[in-house]
């Protein structure tokens, strides 16, 4: 689930910060900048694990901040495919079920990808039906296992109309359809 | 920003939650202000939900020793440490290719 990212980065030091000690400034800096937003194709940044080095400290011409090149390590929210993650619906729709960790929403589950036997009955939720006959619904907040089958960062859109959707920079597509899931 | 390695190593859930717990947070939310981001504690109270929230590093160092002699793949160690199968069938969903392992 969760992943290391080593990244190089030139940071501008705001002036207001440079009164703290050097590291505690970067990693403030660093946290408001990353912390809580999706990187493309590295993940959900969870937290700023460590810095590994700080060089330069540069001020260029027409600036008032200075510039440093940090070498840093980064927590990310990345899994790979064929993890195995367990979280609650948290709704459900034509194309499938909608899944939630806590702390990530943007998780679907394609009805292809469903156990095979469930199918989208009339009042919207889907249900597996199993050989005796009886209807095993997938409500909100049972908890699901799945496997992880894709992950898509898709671009960010030029417009959206009013009735769209949120943009989710990052969208995980799951499998439910193994044995055991 | 300049990406240097993408992978720099995988983390078990157990040793994210260590690693949120030692930079102070908690599950009481007005208690970990400016020590940790809302967003952290957050990721640390899903966390303590799952199995990671009662391993030990002397746990999980001594199941990846055990594993040494089985063909089991990193993706493998890290499903079952992760979620800690507790019958048959939760190791047949967590292991890939089970039937090549047996044979």
């Amino acid at each position: 689930m969760f992943v290391l990212s080593q990244i190089e980065h030139n940071l501008p030091m705001p002036p207001h910060l440079l009164n703290r000690p050097l590291v505690d400034a970067i990693k403030a800096e660093l946290e408001r900048l990353l912390l809580d937003k999706v990187v493309a194709n590295l993940g959900l940044c969870v937290s700023v694990y460590d810095i590994l080095s700080v060089e330069g400290g540069f001020i260029f011409p027409g600036e008032g901040c200075s510039t440093y090149k940090v070498s840093f390590r980064l927590l990310m929210f990345r899994p790979f495919i064929g993890e195995v993650l367990v979280g609650k619906i948290s709704g459900y729709d034509e194309k499938g079920l909608q899944v939630s960790l806590d702390f990530f929403s943007d998780i679907c589950i394609p009805g292809h990808l469903m156990q095979f036997g469930t199918v989208r009955g009339e009042d919207g939720r889907w249900a597996l039906k199993t050989e005796d006959g009886d209807e095993l619904h997938l409500d909100t907040d049972d908890e699901i296992r799945f496997l992880v089958s894709s992950i898509k960062y898709p671009p960010i859109p030029v417009e959206q109309k009013e009735d769209d959707k949120p943009f989710a920079p990052m969208q995980i597509n799951l499998d439910a359809s193994a044995d055991g899931f | 920003l300049c990406r240097e390695k993408a992978n720099a190593g995988h983390l078990t859930n157990f040793e994210v939650l260590d690693f949120l717990r030692t930079r102070g947070a908690k599950t009481d939310p007005m208690g970990c202000l400016g020590a940790v981001a809302a967003s952290e504690c957050k990721v640390y109270e899903y966390l303590l939900k799952i199995p990671a929230c009662n391993q030990t590093r002397e746990s999980v160092t001594e199941f990846a020793n055990r594993c040494e002699g089985f063909k089991l793949t990193d993706a493998d160690k890290q499903n079952i440490i992760n979620w800690r199968p507790t019958s048959v069938a939760d190791v047949y969903a967590l292991i890939s290719e089970i039937v090549k392992q047996i044979i």
